[in-house]
Order: C-alpha cells, then structure tokens, then sequence
C-alpha cells in the first residue's frame, strides 16, 4: 500500500506510515488550527492498514509539543491500532519524551492505561 | 458591541490589583490561530531568554496555547452590525511576580451558557489532583471533538497541569452576552 508523508509545519508534525520500510511514526509539534482536517488523512490510512497489517507494528511517538484537541486524536488513533490487537497482531508503542518532560511522559502513561497497547519510554534531546 | 467598549480596559479595571507585576503580554483583538501561534512563541523565547526553568516554561506555553485556543473557538461574535463583527476577539494579559506567571484572558460568551460553564469551573477548581486525572481521562475517552476542534479538555488540563485553582468571574454585558474573565496561575 502507498506511504503516507506529511511534511512538519511550525504548528503540525511529521507523519509517516510506511508499510513497506516499516516506519509509523509522529514527531514535533502537533495543534493544528483544523485538527480533525489536518488527521484525516492518517486514520484513513489506518483503517485501510488494518485490512492487512505487518505481524508487529512499532509506531513511534517523539513529540515535543502537543495540545488538548490533538490528545483526544491520539486517543483515537491508538485505539484503531488496538483493534489490530484483537485481530492477533502485535503492536508496540515507542513513547519519547524530552529530557526532564514529565508531562510527555504521563501522557504516554495514561495511553497505556487507557489502551491495551504495550508502551516503551525512550527520552530524546532536542 | 454595547457597553463593552474595550475588552483590556475592562480587564485592567477588574483585575487592576494584579497589575502592579512585569507585564509579559497584552493584547486585546482577534485571536486568530497565527496570533495564537506568533504569541506562544514570542512568550517562549522570552523565557528561554531570561533562562526561566525548562518545566515552568513548558507550563506557560501550554497555558498560552490552550488560553488563545479556548478564544479562538469559543469566543461568541457578535452580530450587532458589520463593525462590530469580531470573530474570536478577546483580551490577554500574561505578567510576572516572583512566585507566578499569571494569565488573564476576557471574552464574550452567550449568557445562557453561563450557568454551566460556571459550575463546571467550580467543579474542577474543587477536584484533587488524582480527581482531575481521571476526570480528563474520562473526557478523553468518552468527550467528542466538536466541529471547531474542541475536545472540553483545556481548563482540566490547565487546571491539573498547574495545580492551582482559577479564579474567574462572569458580568452582564447585554441581554444575551456576559463578558467571561478566568485568572489562571503558573507556579515558578
């Protein structure tokens, strides 16, 4: 299936879904004037990678910024990976945080918590 | 617009105790998603500038964003004629002491919304911290983002984010309109 590339903006992040090198990941900063515009495309592609995922799915958050509208979109598109879950895939999220950025770390905990995804919490420097 | 001529006179009137501190930003117009986005900047580079505390400066910016968001979506426009048609305009005031960056914001809300929107603050103003975390994990899950990109997270996670209380208040400003002033504060 095609790739999905968003280029990062000053206000949105770097998307890529990548089946084929195996790449998910989200990165930078995520508010977005039109959030549920600017997702559309990634859960669309989700759904369609859900048909037929990879045996593992390693999606990668490294987020620097994001604000309370893109936290319910994350929601989201955690809970259409965990879908995949039920159907017998495996799924990993690697959770980064900025050194010392609790908050970005709790949210990863709380995503947890609240899907059945099994996270890993890796820091990164700016 | 009727009897509020300026919002940032009413803000200065209201709040006028405060104002005694450094005064970071001021501002009353239309936020429109690029002032929102040039003001949390400048605000973060003056802080990186002043060496302020990485956590602290995370807080303000967040406070910052979801503020101007919060105006930007939320505050009403008022029809009265083409000159007085202002689409999320409203007042920003962020100042210093030596204990807080405080953030006060104005705008003009249906008056038949007030009631609610009142209890709800006094509600999360009431919560505990760990009340608060399941109060937004709960919104998270069963809230719906509206059509202009609300999800009803920002004052609980201002609120928990912060840990302290807000303080705010409603006045008349016409028989439809009230005119909504919040006292958020960062501890440094």
């Amino acid at each position: 299936m095609a790739a999905l590339r968003i280029e990062p903006a000053d206000d949105t992040p770097l998307v890529i879904m990548d089946k084929e090198k195996e790449v998910f990941e989200i990165s930078g900063k995520s508010m977005p004037e039109d959030v549920v515009g600017f997702y559309q495309p990634v859960f669309d592609w989700i759904d369609a990678y859900k048909k037929d995922p990879l045996e593992k799915t390693v999606l990668v958050f490294k987020l620097i910024y994001f604000n309370t509208a893109s936290s319910k979109v994350f929601l989201d598109l955690l809970m259409k990976f965990e879908s995949i879950i039920e159907k017998g895939f495996e799924v990993e999220v690697k959770w980064h945080s900025l050194n010392n950025d609790e908050d970005m770390q709790d949210a990863g905990e709380e995503y947890e918590e609240m899907t059945g995804l099994k996270f890993e919490y890796l820091t990164f420097e700016r | 617009m009727k009897n509020v001529k300026g919002y940032f006179g009413l803000i200065n009137d209201y709040y006028s105790k405060y104002l005694a501190n450094e005064i970071i930003l001021a501002f009353d117009g239309d936020i429109t998603h690029q002032v929102m986005k040039a003001f949390a900047s400048l605000v973060e580079e003056k802080l990186e500038k002043e060496k302020e505390k990485e956590s602290v400066r995370r807080k303000v910016y967040h406070i910052l964003v979801e503020c101007l968001q919060n105006i930007n979506r939320h505050a009403e426009v008022l029809y009265t004629d083409e000159k007085d048609k202002y689409p999320g305009r409203g007042a920003l005031l962020v100042s210093k002491t030596e204990d807080y960056y405080r953030f006060i914001t104005a705008n003009i809300i249906k008056s038949d919304q007030v009631e609610e929107f009142k209890s709800f603050l006094e509600e999360i103003n009431n919560l505990s911290q760990d009340d608060l975390n399941t109060l937004y994990k709960k919104q998270l899950m069963e809230g719906e983002l509206t059509s202009k990109g609300g999800a009803g997270l920002g004052f609980i996670d201002i609120r928990r984010k912060t840990g302290n209380k807000m303080a705010f208040d409603f006045l008349k400003n016409d028989d439809d309109t009230s005119f909504f002033t919040i006292n958020i504060t960062v501890t440094i």
